[in-house]
């Protein structure tokens, strides 16, 4: 079986969603049956599951004052008004982050995402400070020293291994990279050594 | 009840008026107007007609200017709201106008507002000139006599709907449509007189006939078997404070 690369790509927009979407615009309050009633081969089963989507994520809200039961009567509900500029309806929901067709709307998803990413730049942070402090104290260094002083700074940027040639690329030529944020005291050690080379 | 739209006398001209706009002939002017009283279903005609025609939606309000319609526009066709109305103006006819494309209408609601100020006309006009795409103003009962009055902006309208309401033969109609039973001549004409044309309360009134006849086993009810029994739930009356003991 051949792998296939997954790519991230927009969600299409449902063509009788849009349609929907448009209509509810334009009737500003509005019941599901007067939706499927302004679309030409609409049912109410798919109007109603796509209205049940968009109320679970919180873009519609149902309006008070409907009685079940009264022939003619039906729910009426109005677009969450911060989407109801939206020319099309959206695709992912601005509370957890998922698609709108997604059957649970949990907040949570979304801030664990944020919290694990706050917590991964502070690791690296912290990381790299201890490094500076470490490296700052030492009265002087050795070649060896100062590259594993970059490489204990800047830990994003590790040196891959080629895939296809199997070889490390050759180091780069030290102070390329991130001079401006070294500590001043190593900054003139490292200066006197460059100048030196 | 089956929920569906009957194409009655009112939504057929209006379909067909959209449609000539559509096709008209170079030199002519492409705007119409669409007006009528309150209840007699222009907003889903419009919505319905909108949807057959991928046609774009606006609203216009009492504080519009021309910038804050163009902008509106914009944001409509996907884009952004630009510092220069020329700009915008641009976007618009290049959007309207992509090649390979149909031309889509235009629906301006609550177009009573943009009559106020001429400036928001012209660059309706200058849209409709450039991207051959019609531009459908719709108001309430009193925009035509407005407008009529003023030769300059009546001359550019090529298209005059006016909805009127059902009559005896569209009741029929949407009776045929959307009713799951069959109503005698004598209630249909009871139905006419007692909603007063309005599509709104004929649609109840018919969804109430049909769950009596449904729950007495009936597939064809009179006039006589319904009764005097009220059809819609209207809003209620209160007596003045003069009136009151």
């Amino acid at each position: 079986m051949s792998s296939k690369s997954k790519k991230a790509t927009k969600p299409k927009i449902n063509p009788s969603h849009q349609r929907a979407w448009r209509s509810m615009r334009i009737l500003r309050e509005w019941s599901i049956p007067a939706i499927v009633c302004t679309i030409e081969g609409a049912t109410v089963a798919g109007i109603s599951k796509f209205v049940a989507s968009l109320e679970r994520h919180g873009l519609v809200e149902k309006l008070p004052g409907y009685k079940k039961g009264r022939a003619g009567d039906h729910q009426r509900y109005r677009i969450y008004s911060k989407v109801a500029d939206q020319p099309t309806p959206p695709q992912v929901c601005h509370v957890c982050g998922q698609l709108i067709n997604a059957r649970v709307c949990e907040p949570l998803i979304k801030q664990t995402e944020t919290e694990t990413e706050t917590e991964t730049e502070r690791g690296a942070e912290k990381r790299a400070a201890t490094a500076r402090a470490k490296f700052a104290a030492m009265p002087e260094l050795t070649p060896e020293q100062l590259a594993q002083a970059e490489a204990e700074l800047y830990p994003k940027k590790e040196r891959k291994r080629d895939t296809q040639t199997g070889t490390e690329p050759a180091p780069a030529e030290y102070p390329s990279e991130g001079w401006h944020v070294l500590p001043a005291a190593l900054k003139r050690r490292l200066g006197g050594l460059h100048d030196a080379t | 009840m089956k929920h569906k739209t009957a194409m009655t006398k009112d939504l057929r001209r209006f379909k067909q008026s959209v449609d000539d706009l559509l096709n008209r002939p170079t030199g002519t002017e492409g705007q119409g107007l669409l007006w009528g009283h309150p209840g007699l279903g222009k907003t889903t005609a419009v919505a319905y007609v909108c949807n057959q025609y991928d046609g774009i939606f606006v609203r216009a309000l009492g504080c519009w200017t021309v910038t804050s319609m163009l902008g509106d526009l914009c944001r409509e066709l996907g884009g952004h709201r630009m510092c220069r109305r020329s700009d915008m103006v641009e976007y618009i006819v290049g959007e309207l106008a992509k090649p390979g494309c149909a031309p889509r209408p235009i629906f301006v609601d609550e177009a009573d507002y943009c009559f106020r100020k001429f400036e928001m006309v012209d660059a309706l006009r200058d849209i409709y000139d450039l991207s051959r795409c019609p531009v459908i103003m719709i108001g309430m009962e009193d925009i035509a006599r407005q407008i009529k009055t003023n030769e300059r902006v009546a001359r550019r309208i090529t298209q005059w709907v006016e909805f009127e309401g059902l009559d005896l033969f569209d009741t029929a109609l949407v009776v045929e449509e959307c009713c799951e039973v069959a109503l005698s001549d004598d209630l249909l004409e009871y139905v006419h007189k007692e909603t007063g044309a309005n599509i709104g309360r004929v649609i109840i009134g018919l969804t109430r006939i049909e769950k009596f006849a449904k729950a007495n086993g009936l597939t064809r009810i009179t006039s006589a078997e319904w009764g005097g029994q009220p059809l819609y739930f209207d809003q209620p009356t209160f007596a003045g404070k003069g009136k009151r003991k």
